[in-house]
């Protein structure tokens, strides 16, 4: 008989496999199809469900114990062209790093002769900041991030790497800019301490999650505070990585008294506000147990 | 209640934009140029349109089904180029855009409100569904043109002149320029015109396809 595999929309057939061993997986069933369908050669683009409109079945997952036997239909989805988050990441880092960078280095491309005019000590501490925080972020995510999905979409890439690029050079522009005027050096140097508390907070954040989860797993595990006093955070919020993250930003806004990068700020926290509620709502369906937080902003929300 | 009061609001703006249908009709019948269009119907344009924000409210007060983002995105488009390129923009008035674009809109909105007030007290008839669901076929690509014409049209108007211009220096270390975000609007509206047209035929498909089959 084997197992009919037919796709979501309009059951329309896509291959039948022959009668697989209880227990082998959901992934051994999407390689299998992978061969018998080259265009589907990518695991990572198959979506397979128990009911047409229901949710994934994960990778892991034995026929068995999924209740497939021989005859059974599973529906396919296909996620399109997918790209791996690593990519993607380093791509929409890259634009902030060189754009910034452009701006900085080389301001006559972009405003004409400048020759005359002297750049300020804060314009020097922003690009500073900015090309530290890229940086830490292509680095965290080369050796610090262990991540849940291996791929998206690949129409994510055009998306993202549109938001940071263009966003980078809307900023760098004013920063950077001859008629750039900076706030009192109180006002700066303060905000720069801030700033890099945030980065600080940020990473401890970033490594305190690496440790909750074995390399190549999948698993979750709820996160709590360890010995670092930033880590405390996550007492109080699920997402404290988030928290620092937009910290950091408005430190970074404060400290250049530019209101782009306050739009900038906006735009992120925003995104940002809506991922940490998601992922505080897993959370709490998730375990049972999970101690009584905030999403992204202590006591708040 | 509150449908007698979306009664009397559909109402008056089927009444205002068939009102402004009328005028262009007449202008152009008794031998009324292209460029002198505006003048004639740029107060009930703004009143009109400008009523329509009453539409984001009853869409945040549930009094429609609208969800409140696309009714904000459409209401902001329209708003865009009522106030800011025609009323700011002089020589946009004058472009062969607007009437494009007037019809476009006028006809649209005329059939749409009746759609509504109709619906409030009865089934609409067929006719007045199919107009709903086919009439978009032209006035999608002429609302884009009319739309990419009168900004077209304003744009060195508004350079010349610093129309909304934020220059520097200042103290939020801010620039606005208007023509840039003129341009940056045309691109977005030539990119977002493909998916929402294809997403109106998707429309058109579920609730005529099924109507043919009766």
């Amino acid at each position: 008989m084997g197992l009919e595999i037919v796709t979501a929309r309009g059951s329309k057939p896509v291959v039948t496999l022959p009668a697989q061993p209880a227990s082998s997986t959901i992934g051994d069933l999407k390689r299998a199809i992978g061969s018998a369908k080259p265009k589907y050669k990518d695991v990572n683009r198959q979506e397979l469900r128990m009911e047409a409109k229901g949710k994934f079945v994960k990778d892991e997952d034995t026929l068995e114990s999924l209740g497939i036997t021989d005859g059974s239909t599973l529906y396919f989805k296909d996620r399109g062209l997918q790209i791996g988050w690593n990519t993607v990441f380093l791509a929409e880092y890259m634009g902030p790093l060189l754009v910034y960078l452009l701006f900085y280095i080389r301001p006559w491309v972009v405003y004409g002769d400048v020759a005359s005019k002297e750049i300020c000590l804060t314009a020097h501490i922003a690009a500073a900041a900015w090309v530290f925080h890229y940086a830490k972020r292509v680095l965290e995510t080369i050796f610090v991030h262990r991540f849940s999905n291996a791929t998206m979409p690949i129409s994510n890439l055009f998306k993202n790497c549109s938001y940071y690029w263009g966003f980078t050079a809307y900023c760098a522009y004013h920063i950077n800019h001859p008629l750039y005027t900076s706030p009192a050096d109180t006002q700066v140097f303060i905000s720069l301490g801030l700033f890099l508390l945030c980065e600080l907070g940020n990473f401890t954040i970033h490594v305190l999650l690496r440790n909750l989860r074995p390399a190549g797993s999948k698993e979750r595990k709820i996160p709590f505070p360890n010995s670092n006093p930033l880590s405390q955070m996550q007492g109080f919020v699920s997402c404290p990585n988030y928290t620092y993250e937009i910290g950091a930003w408005i430190s970074f806004s404060i400290m250049t008294q530019c209101l782009p990068v306050g739009l900038f700020t906006l735009a992120g926290a925003y995104q940002m506000i809506l991922w940490a509620q998601g992922k505080h709502k897993n959370y709490r369906k998730e375990f049972k147990d999970y101690p009584r937080r905030k999403a992204i902003i202590p006591f708040l929300l | 209640m509150s449908k007698f009061y979306l009664l009397a609001y559909n109402s008056a703006q089927a009444v205002g934009w068939s009102y402004m249908l009328l005028k262009m009709g007449s202008h152009f019948a008794l031998g009324g140029a292209t460029d002198t269009l505006y003048d004639g119907v740029k107060m009930s344009l703004q009143v009109f349109q400008t009523l329509a924000m009453l539409e984001l409210v009853h869409a945040m007060l549930g009094l429609v089904r609208s969800s409140v983002q696309v009714t904000m995105q459409q209401l902001f488009a329209r708003m865009y180029i009522t106030w800011a390129i025609l009323y700011s923009l002089p020589p946009a008035q004058l472009s062969l855009g607007f009437p494009i674009l007037l019809f476009a809109w006028t006809v649209t909105e005329v059939i749409r409100y009746s759609m509504y007030a109709v619906s409030l007290v009865t089934s609409p008839p067929f006719f007045l569904v199919w107009l709903r669901y086919t009439f978009f076929i032209i006035a999608y690509p002429m609302g884009l043109v009319g739309e990419l014409m009168v900004s077209y049209s304003g744009r060195t108007y508004a350079e010349e002149h610093d129309i909304f211009a934020v220059k520097l220096p200042n103290k939020l270390n801010i620039t606005f320029h208007f023509p840039s975000v003129i341009l940056v609007f045309m691109v977005l509206y030539i990119i977002f015109f493909n998916p929402m047209y294809i997403h109106m035929f998707g429309q058109r498909k579920k609730v005529l396809g099924g109507k043919k089959e009766e």
